[in-house]
This record gives C-alpha cells, structure tokens and sequence, in this order.
C-alpha cells in the first residue's frame, strides 16, 4: 500500500506558549502517522519544546533545534502511530513568562509501517541565516516507494508568494503576505520518491523580498509498509563467528519456515551470501547458529531474512568481531569525526581542514595512536596549527550539551604551557591546556556566565597515548568535566555552571597553537602548540557522552595494545605470555591483548608480570568466554583495570605462596594432596623431588581456591621416614620443620 | 626561641609579620596593592602578608647576595598559602628575568620552579596540587658545579622529583639577576614572564599569602635537609595539635583524648613540647593521618621521644628526637595443645641460656601462641617443649611486620 497524505492541521498564534493540533477535521485512523512540526520565534530566552507526549498523549519527540544567530527561533518535530481515537495534543514550549509568536502544523498520513521504529527510516535537519528560500537537508533513501516530507520555519514575513520545493506538493502553511512576522511555517510532500540512495530535495521555492530571515528546514522519510522486516539482533547487533542461539527479532518471517532462510552477507549488495543454521523460527523471532563461510571479520555485515513468500527484509546492518576503530566512533553518531589517519577529512561532517588557515607545516607522520591507524596528525614547532570552518554543532551555535576530545601523545614535558586544541577567541571558548609538568586542563570561558577548569589527576606522561574527552550539560549535570581514558577527573573549578547554555564563540577552531591569546579567567594568556604532539580520532557530539561510552567504546577500543597473544592453543598462548615472564612494563594505555583461545576457556600464569601503576588497561580479552589470569610471582593484574570488548569474562586468581624451612640438602620430598583413603599418603603430588639441591626453604606457589589438607614426606636415608600434616590456606605461611636424628630407630 | 629568631645565618628575612622590612639586612619591600591580615601561616606570627588582587605584588631590588652578582652557592624559603584553585597561570615568587627564578602556580594550584642560567631552562614540577588555605614551605637551593651541581626544590622539605632536561644547573655560578624580587605579580600588568621559551601574562594568586621568607648565599646556603627539615621547615609549621609539656603520664592523657580519631590535611599534626624534667618520653596513639599531612609529629624536648603506633596507626614522618615504633605480633601456629613456649632474645651464650625471655607459658592453651612486640628487628628464639615430643629450639628474626609460623613437632618414639 504506497503511502498517501490524509489531512492537516495548523496552529497560529501572535502571543503563545503551546499550541494545541485538532483532530478534529482528518479521517484519520488506527496506524496511520501523525507528525508535527512546532515553531517558535522572536523571543532571546531559551524555553525548549516540551518532551511530554504533546501533553501526555504519546507523541515521540524525533527533535529539538535552536538557532540564535539573527532572530532566535525554536523548532521540534514530533511523531506518533495513531490510535483509532486520539486526544488532541498541546506541545508547550514554555508556562508562566511572556507570550511569543508560534505556529506550527500537523500532517497526517496513511500507509507507513506501523510501528514508530519503522515509519521515519531518516529525519535529517538544516538552518542558516538570510535565506527565505531556503535548501532542505539531505537524506539517505533504502527503498523508491518512500514519501519525502519538508518543513519551513522562517524567522521573518519577506515571503511574497508560496511554492514548495520544485516537484513536491504544498499540504499546509502558516502565512499571511508580509504581515506574519514570526510565524511563517510551511510543509510540502513528494509520494513515492522513485530513488534511493543520497538524496537532496529541491529548495523551497517562495518569492521573496528579500533575504532577511533566517530558517530551520527538515527533511523526513517516510517508510512505506513493507511485508518483512528485522528489527533486532542478539541484542546488540554484536556477535562472532562461531556463535549459537542469536535471536533475531522483526516482523513478518511467517509462522513456518518452510523455504524461509537466514543470510548474512559480505555488503550491502550481497557479493558473498552465506545461509545461516537455523534452530527455531516464527512470525518475529529466529533462533540462529552463526556460520562464517567464506564471509570476513572483524567488519559490519548485513543480516538478511527471506520469508516462505519470497518477501526479502531490508539489510540489518550488524558486526562481528572487533570492528575498526573508525567505526565504533561513527556508531555513536559524532556531528563531527576526524580520524587524522593520513587525512584531514570530517567523516561524519563536512568540517575538513581548511587548507588557507595552516600555520607552518604540520603534517602526517607514521606514529599513529589508535588501533587500526597507520599515520597521526604530527605538529613540531610550537607555531603550527590546523583549523577547520566553523560549526553550528561546536562554535556558532548556543548549544546545551557537548562532548568532544580525541587521542593525543606528546614526545617530552613540555616547557612552556600549550594548547592542544581551542575553538573560539580571546572571550569565549573550549580549550585542552597542558602545562606545569603535563596536568591536562580543559577550560570552558564563557564571559559573563561559567568560567570553569577541569583538570587531569595526573600529569600526563610523555610518549604515552592519551584519550581526553570534555563535556558539558546544561540541561543534566550542570557541570564541565573532564575524561582521561574514560575516567572522570576528580578535580575541577567554577562548577555548578549556572547559566542556560554556552554562548556562541566564533571565534575559529583549530589544533596545535592558539594563534593569538585566549581568555583564561578574565587574563589573556597565549598558548604555542605542544612539540613534538601526535593526534588521532577527534570527535565531538552535541550530547552528553557517559563514563561507560567514554571508557568502553571511545577509549578501550581504541588504544593500541603493547603486546599481543595470538590466538592459539592453550598451551602456545601460555607460551607466548611466557615470553613476558619477570618483566616491569611501563605506563601504557594497554599492556595486553589477548585473543580467544581455540580450546574456549582457558587460563595463563603470569610470572613476576608488573604492570605500572600508571597504565589504564592492564589486559584486554577479545574473547567471549572465560580467561583466568594467575598472578603469580608479583604480578599485578588488577580486575579494574581489565577490558572484555566481545562480552567475555576474565577471573583474577592470585598465588599462594608456602614457605617451607629446615629441610637440607640431599633429602627427598614430596608435598601430597592428603588422601582420604586411611593408610594412603596421598594420590596427587603437587611438588617434591629425589634429592633436595640445596639448605634453602621451599617455596611452594598454589592458586587458592579452598583449604586443602596436606602430607609433607621426608624420607632420608637411615633415618624413618617422616610425614607431616599441615593445610594450605588463603595466605602466605611459613613451616618450619625441626628434623630431629633419631639413631633408636 | 621563636621561629625565625634562627634563620641559620641567612642574609635576608622578611617576615611579612606586619612589616615589610628586612629583619637581617636592608632591603626593605615596597608594596603595590597588597595588605597585611591577621591570618598568620607560620608559628609565632600574628599576620602575613596578602595579594587580594590580581595585580598586588611585593617588590625589592636585589644586592650582591641576593642575585645581582653571580653566586656559586644559593638558597631562598618561605611560606604559601593560596584560598583557592587560580583560574588564571600566577606567580608566587620570581627573582631577575632573562636568568633568575620563578615559581608559577597553576592548573589546579600545581606549583613548577623555573631556574634559567646558563643558557638553560631547568624546570621541577611539584608531586602535589595545594591544597586550598593549607600552608606549604618551599626551599630552592641553587649548588654550582664545584659543588653539589644541583638546582633543588623542596615542598615541606620533601624534594620534588620530576623535571624538565635534568636538574644540573650547567655551570658553576648562577648568573646575576639583577630584575626585583617579587612576591605576587610579576612587577606591572602588563609584562610577561618566560615560561619556557613563551611569554606568559602572570598575575599574582587571588588572596595568596606569604610569611617568613629568607635567602642565603655562599656556605650558608649549603643547606642539609635536615637543616630544611628540622629548623627551617619543622619549627615554623603551625601544629594541628599541641600536646603540652607535662609528666609522661599526662601528656598521655593529652594524647589519649585522639584515640581513634584522623588528621587533617596540614603542614604538622602534633607538636610535643618537652616532657617534665626534660628526659626520655614514651607515647602512644591509634590514629589516622591524612596522607597529604607532611609532618605527623614534631618533639621539642631534648631527650628521645618513643611513638608507638598502635592498632596499625600511621604516623611516619616528624622532625625533633623522634623513634616511631610499629607494634607487630609473631604467631606461632599448629602446635599441639599443653605445649611450653618461650621466646628468648638470643642474646644468652650457649643452650643452657638462651637469653632473656621475652615471652612465654607453660601450658598452652590452643593450637597458637602469640607474642606482640614493638616491631624492631630483633632475633630471637622460639622454645618449644611437650613430652612425647622432640624438644624445638627455632631461631627467628622479628621484623615489624606480622610474622605467622607453623612449627611442625615431631613425636619422640622412645620417650
């Protein structure tokens, strides 16, 4: 059933603080879609679209956008699978101060998949200054049946004339000629698209006056109803090779297998297919055991399910394995990512350098930081820099809640205090600072509001990899802060934040030397470029990133291990780790990594293994079952300070040590597991030999896992032989053994 | 004798006590903006000085021995303290410009020494943040290669270790440095320092405050860290808490109303004055002290002050005649029920005399015997008799950690 448009609904009003959408005139029914576009304008204050259900009525809000460059203007869309009798909605931007124009608009239609996750498949969103004929966002489209819905907010009544985007159909507007200042909405929809893939709709095409207002522009999807669907893969669309009894959830396999099939491909197109073991099957959920075929690792792949009717699902993007850095950072959805792996590109963005704002020659240099790079963006004098163009998401737009940081390394302590990063000027601005011996500083100078340091509980060490994260929320926390390897800073000054948002500071974005003074605290301070630094994988988000990500995702999957044990036996592994016996490591980000072995669970001794107390992740497992790590001998394996990525689990067990004086040379000896049989020493030997070497005591190393009883046998020649109890507990103890020459034998 | 009534013949004092003068010599500071408050940071004060603007500062132009001709041997001290964590980069102290010192304070009140001379950059990093209206004492001690070869930095007389390109000062003289001393802001406004290479607008920490600052040259300058931490550092802390001279039993009493308690964080938490007639004191205390507190305990009588730690009480750092004893047990385990056990000191001559007997019973209740003793090494000998058993005569050494043993004992068939 393609999709068709059933009624509208505007609001208007020239002083408000909600606006409430009748149902009233649209043959609306069950499953149908309802979305609403709500705009506000004029006002300075920031209020925020509420996030209640259009006043406890269920609507989903898919976004919030504000713009105060110009006029200020709030938008929100939101959306619902309609019931078969709904409450008119009220979407309330703000209670008890003054009244501001706002309009808005409801759009119903008819033939979307009937379930929220399903009806938007992308919502993307624009906005810029002085264009009353605006562009529309961007979109991706999977499938040429979809229908394109665009919505138009325009701070200012210059709009002489109306016309949607060339090719689509105008449905609703909020316009009066050139006496509607503020609340100038208009919507517009094309059914059935007929393409796929990138996707840019036509500008809105109104005559205009002139070029005064400034918009907010949305480009929506809608999803027709499609006969098969997967939603949900083993939870986290995570899985390896080998893996069995995955669920895979959506709609639509039908109740009975039949000629039904389970596919994973190699891409999109499906250049390698490989049919997956099925355990059980229904109408929403499969049971699978994984088969890997000819299919590769450590990579996305696509989950495909095929219905005894022919109908095909739309490709499930999942992965397996471990997957390249780049892409664990793009699935938390940066507005901006640059890898700085030999290139300057925004891979999540448009923001690449700007190659007509480089200072000196910073350069790329095969000293890469993360996992899976090749090359660091390298700067080596204190004068270079990079920058790229501004951004809404991070300088001029007044944002609420940001994350942002990256890896960085420096090859000394650096003598003077430097800058490694700054948007902004000489006002406002974000920064990462280091100085006084390498304590790591992020600043937030917001002039007049917050002026807030957050700072590193350590210095940072040089020639050591670094990942370094700020964050801020007005709307949560109220507070700046600082992540070093994940981990939150303990110390910070000028937190709670008390104003509403950070202000824009246009000031310009760049790496490496400040290019001039940044306020610090009300005094103009100018910062070189940290020499020699190395820097991979920036990112910054408009959301608050939590410790969890911050730890798990952007830094335990990045950071490049010292030493790796391949996957093997267990007995080759323990060999390899063997290699490492007796060794004091230094301060890495990772001392090892550790792939599964073939056998499943197993286990390595670390002998005399002593990590630095410094280092942030002493081992990580690529497994998903079980590794038990013993430290023995003064090895330091710290739980905390252990990474499992696939969802494997590692167990710490720590040595025993017995010490056993007073037995001398040339004696022979046995240590026994005591046997309960009576009469029998015991059946297993834990350690003794023939002819003791030496007068030293014995040092009997055992992983504790419960009291065990024990028989020391001593047998010399000429003398009766000798057996003595004593038990192994869960601490160092010493026996000390009196031989006593008994010649009445 | 007051603090700084012995500055260990230093040729500058200022005592910031009220007065910008020169108690030893003649340069007397000239004040742009700052005040004296009755916030004394050092013992036997009644007020230091204070920077309560960003452009306050203490200023004097400095004679032969204080930096404007070279110097082989150097040393400056004096007390700090800070209300809060500075926003901006500060100065505390700065002497000369092109060569000369300066100690900056910054990103969350770290503290870096920065010696030019030379040619070279030296910088020491301190191993702490300060702690926000705690007082702390610096000591800087310039050596030239025919001597120590050293630029040190001590933080409550513990020398600070990590640096920038070594601490050797390359050469055997400070250069002269004949920019001001200043205490607080760098002079005027608007000129920078050199961090490193860079030029850097330093201003003076807001509501910063400094006491008892002194400098020495030549041989008096050749300071020993126990004169750093006895007489420089030590006498002038203020105490947490005092215990007031009395007999041994009193000032027990005195210390006895801590048990149980915790420190804070400060530059020394107990003082003992003298014991009554000024002898040996034996003292003890389970107690908890902060590890950023620098000197747990100071003793200023003349005779020997014995602190044991009790109940695994933590106190390890003081200054005066102090001897610091941690109490540790030995146990000795699995013996058989009715046992005789003596612990003798192994100091006897032969197997008839074992040595004073240290502990001991002559029918052992359970399986363990243990004997708790103050933690000092010692050797020592463990006796174990039961009849029906071969007699054990064990040595062991003590130690002042827990010690667990299990004495195996053999049965004697032909009894």
């Amino acid at each position: 059933m393609s999709i068709t448009h059933i009624g509208s609904n505007t609001q208007d009003k020239t002083g408000g603080l909600d606006l409430t959408f009748a149902f009233g005139g649209i043959s609306y029914q069950a499953g149908d879609m309802g979305i609403v576009f709500v705009k506000q304008c004029e006002n300075t204050t920031q209020r925020i679209w509420d996030d209640d259900g259009g006043g406890g009525n269920g609507w989903i809000q898919r976004t919030y956008n504000r713009t105060t460059g110009g006029r200020d203007m709030e938008t929100a869309i939101y959306t619902k699978i309609l019931t078969a009798s709904e409450t008119d909605p009220t979407f309330t931007w703000a209670s008890g101060v003054t009244t501001e124009p706002m309009s808005g608009m409801l759009e119903v239609y008819r033939g979307t998949q009937g379930f929220d996750e399903f009806s938007i498949q992308d919502l993307q969103y624009a906005n810029a200054q002085n264009d009353a004929n605006p562009p529309n966002p961007s979109v991706n489209i999977d499938f040429s049946t979809s229908t394109i819905v665009v919505f138009h907010g325009a701070t200012h009544d210059d709009i002489s004339a109306v016309a949607a985007p060339t090719g689509f159909q105008l449905r609703s507007q909020v316009w009066s000629g050139t006496s509607n200042d503020h609340r100038n909405v208009f919507s517009a929809d094309l059914i059935n698209v007929g393409t796929t893939g990138s996707y840019t709709p036509p500008d809105w095409q109104h005559t205009v006056l002139n070029s005064t207002p400034e918009y907010h522009t949305y480009t929506i999807i809608l999803q027709e109803a499609l006969a098969i669907g997967v939603n949900d893969f083993n939870t986290t669309e995570k899985f390896n090779w080998g893996d069995t009894g995955l669920i895979v959830t959506g709609f639509g396999f039908e109740s009975i297998q039949n000629t039904g099939k389970v596919e994973i491909w190699s891409d999109v197109t499906g250049t390698i297919k490989q049919i997956q073991t099925i355990d059980t099957w229904s109408d929403t959920s499969i049971s699978i055991d994984t088969v890997q075929g000819s299919l590769p690792n450590n990579q996305n792949v696509f989950l495909v399910v095929t219905n005894d009717n022919g109908d095909i699902s739309k490709e499930f993007t999942i992965s397996v394995g471990q997957l390249p850095y780049s892409d664990e950072v793009l699935l938390l959805n940066p507005d901006h990512y640059w890898t700085f792996n030999n290139n300057y590109l925004d891979t999540a963005g448009v923001l690449t350098r700007n190659a007509s704002a480089v200072n000196g020659s910073p350069t790329f240099t095969t000293n890469p930081l993360t996992r899976g790079s090749t090359h660091a963006f390298t700067i080596s004098a204190q004068g270079q820099r990079i920058e790229i163009a501004d951004s809404s998401n991070m300088n001029t737009g007044t944002i609420q809640t940001r994350t942002m940081g990256g890896w960085v390394r420096v090859s000394e302590i650096q003598d003077s205090f430097i800058c490694f990063y700054e948007e902004g000027g000489g006002v406002n601005n974000l920064a990462f600072f280091m100085g006084m011996g390498g304590v790591l500083i992020a600043q937030q100078a917001d002039t007049g509001d917050d002026n807030v340091h957050a700072y590193s509980d350590f210095k940072l060490a040089p020639n050591r990899d670094y990942h370094i994260l700020f964050r801020y929320d007005y709307t949560g926390t109220d507070l700046f802060e600082l992540l070093v390897d994940g981990v939150l800073q303990s110390t910070t000054f000028g937190n709670p934040l008390t104003s509403s948002d950070l202000d824009a500071h246009s000031g310009d974005v760049g790496w490496g030397d400040a290019e001039g003074s940044l306020e610090v605290f009300g005094t103009d301070i100018t910062f070189p470029a940290g020499v020699t630094a190395y820097y991979n994988d920036w990112a910054t988000w408009t959301v608050f990133i939590n410790e969890n990500t911050a730890r798990e995702k952007l830094f335990e999957l990045g950071a490049r291990e010292q030493n790796l044990i391949i996957s093997d036996t267990e007995i080759n592994m323990q060999a390899d780790f063997s290699i490492y016996d007796n060794t004091t490591f230094g301060n890495h980000a990772m001392t090892f990594k550790v792939e599964p072995c073939t056998g499943g669970d197993f286990t390595l001794i670390a002998n005399g293994h002593v990590m630095d107390d410094f280092t942030s992740v002493h081992l990580q497992y690529m497994g998903a079952d079980t590794l038990t790590i013993v430290n023995s001998n003064g090895s330091n394996y710290d739980i905390n300070k252990i990474s499992t990525p696939n969802g494997g689990t590692v167990v710490i067990e720590n040595t025993v040590i017995t010490t056993i004086t007073g037995i001398p040379s040339g004696v022979e000896w046995h240590l026994y597991e005591k046997s309960v049989v009576p009469g029998l020493i015991g059946t297993v030997e834990l350690a003794g030999t023939e002819i003791k070497s030496d007068n030293d005591p014995i040092l009997y190393s055992d992983r504790y896992s419960t009291d065990t009883d024990v028989i020391l046998q001593i047998i010399e020649s000429g003398v009766e032989e000798r057996n003595i109890e004593f038990t192994l507990i869960n601490e160092p103890q010493t026996i000390l053994v009196n031989l006593v020459t008994e010649t009445n034998i | 004798m007051a603090y700084g009534d012995n500055t260990l013949n230093a040729d500058h004092q200022w005592t910031f006590n009220n007065v910008l003068t020169d108690n030893i010599g003649s340069l007397t500071l000239t004040n742009t903006g700052g005040v004296f408050v009755a916030t004394p940071i050092t013992r036997d004060s009644t007020h230091s000085f204070q920077t309560n603007g960003r452009d306050d500062l203490a200023t004097v132009t400095p004679t032969t021995d204080s930096g404007s001709v070279e110097l082989s041997q150097y040393a400056f001290s004096g007390w700090f303290m800070v209300s809060q964590i500075q926003g901006p980069p500060t100065l505390i102290y700065k002497q000369g410009g092109t060569n000369g010192f300066a100690i900056f304070l910054w990103a969350g009140n770290n503290v870096m020494l920065q010696v030019k001379c030379n040619g070279v950059i030296r910088q020491i990093f301190s191993d702490i943040a300060l702690t926000s209206n705690r007082p702390y004492h610096f000591v800087v001690r310039f050596s030239g290669s025919a001597f120590d070869n050293e630029v040190s930095f001590y933080i409550d007389a513990v020398k600070q270790t990590l640096n920038k390109d070594g601490v050797t000062p390359n050469g055997a003289t400070m250069n002269a440095h004949t920019g001001t001393h200043c205490f607080g802001e760098n002079g005027t406004s608007s000129v920078d320092v050199q961090v490193g290479t860079e030029s850097v607008l330093v201003k003076a920490p807001l509501n910063g405050y400094w006491s008892q600052w002194w400098t020495w040259s030549g041989i008096n300058a050749a300071l020993s860290e126990s004169d750093i931490n006895e007489d420089i550092f030590g006498a002038g802390a203020i105490p947490q808490i005092t215990i007031t001279s009395d007999t041994q039993a009193a000032m027990q009493s005195q210390l006895d109303t801590y048990t149980g308690g915790s420190s804070n964080d400060e530059p020394l938490v107990f003082l003992i004055e003298g014991v009554t007639g000024d002898g040996d004191l034996g003292l003890s205390l389970d107690y908890t002290f902060d590890p950023r507190s620098s000197q747990h305990i100071r003793y200023e009588g003349s005779g020997t002050l014995t602190w044991t730690n009790l109940n695994g009480a933590n106190a390890s750092t003081f200054s005066g005649n102090v001897v610091i004893e941690n109490p540790a047990n030995l146990s000795i385990n699995n013996l058989v029920v009715g046992s005789e056990v003596r612990v003798y000191d192994n100091n006897g001559v032969d197997s008839n005399d074992l040595g004073a007997e240290l502990a001991g019973t002559e029918t052992l209740i359970g399986t363990s015997f243990v004997y708790s003793h103050s933690g000092l090494s010692n050797d020592v000998v463990v006796q174990i008799i039961r009849d029906g058993y071969f007699e054990i005569l064990q040595p062991l050494t003590l130690t002042s950690n827990d010690q667990s043993f299990s004495l195996i004992q053999e049965q004697d068939n032909n009894t």
